[in-house]
C-alpha cells in the first residue's frame, strides 16, 4: 500500500456533538497557552529590549542628577520614578501583546482558528486578556529585576499594589485588543501606540510631581487614567501618593468593565474580522 | 547590442535614491510625525523633571542643552532604521534581487542606498529643529559644526545600517541589533547630561563611544559649547565615515550574505 493512501483508511469518524461544561476548560487554556508561548517566543524583542530601555531611562536620569538629591514629594527621583518605569513595562507589553496578536492573525488570514474553535465570546476575551496581562506582568518582573540595584523597590502596601497592577495592566491589555480589531495594517498599531498610548504613559506623572507644574498641564494629567495607576502603584511600593489611592482604583475598574464589555462586544460580533 | 552606460550607471543611481526616499516618505507619519512626537515627549519629561533643579550649563538653560542631543538622537536612529529596514525587508522578502540584477556596481548600491538614509536623517533632524525652536529658543553658534555633524553622523548610521542587514538574516536579529546596540550608544551618548558630570573614569569611557562626539560636535553648533575635544570629534566622524565606506562598498562587491 502506498504510504499516501493511508490517511483514506482512518476509521470512521464519530461526529457527535462534543460535550463539555458550562466552560470549554481545554479550548479556553489553550488559547490562553497558544497566547503566552507568544511571548516566549519573541523574549528578546519582546521582554529585555524594553527592559534595557527602561535601565537607559533610569541610568540617564541619575547620571543627569549629578551628585545632587533631586527630591519629588518626598522620595528620591530614582525611587519616584521607578514604579512608573514598571507600570509602563506591564503596560506596553499587555498593548502590544494584544494588538500584535489580533492584527496580525487577521492580517495572515489565521484569525478564524480563534473564531472557528468552540469558544464563547466570554471565553476568547478571556484567554486573550488573560495572556495579555500574564505578558504584561512577566515584562514588569524583569524590568523590576533590571532597576533593582539603581532603586529602592520595597512594598509598602502589598494589596494596593497588587490591585493597580492587575488594573492597570488589564486597561491596557483591553486597550491593544481594541486596537487590534480595528486595525487593518501595521501602520494602525505604530499610530496608536506612538500617538495615544506612549505619550498618555509618558505625560501621567511617571518621571515629574504634578504639583507646581502649571494648571492647564496639572489639569491635563489630571484627565489621563494612567496618572492614577502609576499613583497607586507608587502608593502600593513607598505609600507616597498624590491622590486618593482607593477612589482612583475604582475609577480603573469602572474603565476597565467599560472596556470588558465593548472588546466583549467585538468578539461577539467579530467586528471588521467577519466579512 | 547591449546598453551602453558611462563610467558612472547616473539614472540607476537615481532611480534607487528615489525608491529609498519614497519608501519613507510615503509612511511620513511613521518616520517623520513619530520620532517628532518622541522627542518631544522626551524633552518634556527631562525637562520638567530635572530642568528646575539643574544649574545653567555654559550659559545655556537644561532645554537648550538637552535639544540638539535629542535631534542628534533622531537623526541617527532613524538613518539607521531606513537602510537596515530596507535591505533586511528585501532580503526576507526575496526582491533583494531587484537590486542586485541591474546594472549597478557595489559603488552605486552603497550610494543610493546611504544616500536614502542621509536624507531621511536630515529631514528628521530638519523638522525636529524647526518644530522644537517654537518651544525653545536655540541660538547657532557655528553652522559649520551643525552641518558637518549633522552629514557625517547620518552617514555613519546608514552605512551601520547597511552592514547590520547584511549580516542579519531575521528580523529578530535585526531588532537585537536595534535594541542592544544602537539604544544603548544613543541614550549614553551624553545627550542628557553633560559628561563633565561623570567621574573621570566613566568619563574616559563615554569619550569612547561614537555617538559621543556626534552629538558633542553638533551641539557645539547650537550653544557654543562642547564637552570633549572638537578637533578629535571631527577626526572620529571623518574616518569612521570613511572606514565604514570602505568595508560597506567591499561586502556588497564580494555579495556578503547577499549572492549564494
Amino acid at each position: 500500500m502506498a504510504p499516501d493512501t493511508q490517511g483514506l483508511q482512518a476509521p470512521a469518524l464519530n461526529l457527535a456533538v462534543r460535550r463539555f461544561g458550562r466552560v470549554n476548560r481545554v479550548g479556553f487554556l489553550s488559547l490562553y497557552r497558544r497566547e503566552l508561548l507568544r511571548l516566549v517566543k519573541d523574549r528578546v524583542d519582546s521582554l529585555l529590549g524594553p527592559a534595557l530601555a527602561n535601565l537607559m531611562f533610569m541610568l540617564v536620569l541619575k547620571v543627569a542628577m549629578g551628585g545632587q538629591q533631586v527630591a519629588a514629594i518626598g522620595l528620591p527621583l530614582a525611587d519616584f520614578v521607578a514604579p512608573g518605569l514598571l507600570m509602563f513595562a506591564a503596560g506596553e507589553r499587555a498593548f502590544s501583546a494584544g494588538c500584535v496578536s489580533i492584527l496580525f492573525d487577521k492580517m495572515e488570514g489565521m484569525i478564524a482558528d480563534v473564531f472557528m474553535a468552540p469558544l464563547t465570546a466570554a471565553e476568547r476575551l478571556a484567554a486573550y486578556a488573560g495572556a495579555c496581562v500574564s505578558s504584561g506582568l512577566v515584562a514588569a518582573a524583569i524590568t523590576a529585576a533590571v532597576l533593582w540595584p539603581f532603586a529602592h523597590l520595597g512594598i509598602a502596601h502589598p494589596v494596593a499594589l497588587v490591585a493597580f497592577f492587575l488594573a492597570g495592566t488589564l486597561l491596557q491589555a483591553l486597550l491593544g485588543l481594541a486596537a487590534g480589531f480595528w486595525g487593518r495594517r501595521w501602520d494602525h498599531y505604530a499610530a496608536v501606540l506612538g500617538f495615544i498610548l506612549i505619550p498618555f504613559s509618558y505625560l501621567s506623572g511617571m518621571f515629574y510631581p504634578t504639583r507646581g507644574l502649571p494648571p492647564l498641564a496639572r489639569g491635563l494629567i489630571d484627565a489621563n487614567p494612567l496618572y492614577y495607576v502609576i499613583d497607586g502603584i507608587r502608593y502600593g511600593m513607598t505609600g507616597v501618593t498624590e491622590t486618593a489611592p482607593w477612589l482612583g482604583l475604582l475609577l480603573i475598574v469602572v474603565l476597565d468593565l467599560l472596556l470588558a464589555v465593548l472588546v466583549y462586544r467585538m468578539f461577539q460580533r467579530g467586528w471588521r474580522v467577519k466579512t | 547590442m547591449p546598453r551602453r552606460l558611462g563610467a558612472v550607471n547616473w539614472l540607476g543611481l537615481w532611480t534607487l535614491y528615489v525608491r529609498e526616499v519614497r519608501r519613507f516618505a510615503k509612511v511620513a507619519t511613521q518616520t517623520l510625525l513619530s520620532p517628532l512626537v518622541t522627542t518631544l515627549l522626551y524633552l518634556l519629561i527631562f525637562s520638567l523633571a530635572l530642568g528646575r533643579s539643574l544649574p545653567l550649563l555654559g550659559g545655556v538653560t537644561y532645554a537648550q542643552f538637552l535639544v540638539p542631543g535629542l535631534a542628534m538622537m533622531s537623526m541617527v536612529q532613524n538613518s539607521f532604521a531606513n537602510t537596515s529596514s530596507s535591505i533586511v525587508i528585501a532580503k526576507i522578502q526575496g526582491n533583494i534581487v531587484d537590486i542586485l540584477m541591474p546594472p549597478l556596481s557595489a559603488g552605486e548600491l552603497t550610494l543610493a542606498l546611504a544616500a536614502g538614509g542621509l536624507t531621511r536623517g536630515l529631514t528628521v533632524g530638519l523638522v525636529t529643529i524647526v518644530a522644537v525652536s517654537i518651544f525653545v529658543p536655540l541660538p547657532i553658534h557655528s553652522w559649520l559644526f551643525l552641518l558637518f555633524h549633522a552629514f557625517a553622523a547620518s552617514l555613519m548610521l546608514s552605512l551601520v545600517g547597511i552592514l547590520a542587514a547584511l549580516w542579519a538574516e531575521k528580523f529578530d536579529q535585526m531588532a537585537a541589533v536595534t535594541n542592544f546596540v544602537i539604544t544603548p550608544l544613543s541614550f549614553l551618548s551624553g545627550a542628557f547630561y553633560s559628561t563633565e558630570r561623570l567621574p573621570d573614569l566613566w568619563r574616559s569611557i563615554a569619550h569612547l563611544n561614537p555617538f559621543f562626539y556626534m552629538i558633542d560636535g553638533f551641539r557645539y553648533g547650537f550653544i557654543g559649547h562642547a564637552d570633549g575635544s572638537l578637533g578629535a570629534g571631527l577626526a572620529v566622524l571623518a574616518a569612521a565615515d570613511i572606514l565604514l565606506w570602505l568595508v560597506t562598498w567591499r561586502l556588497i562587491h564580494k555579495g556578503y550574505k547577499l549572492r549564494p
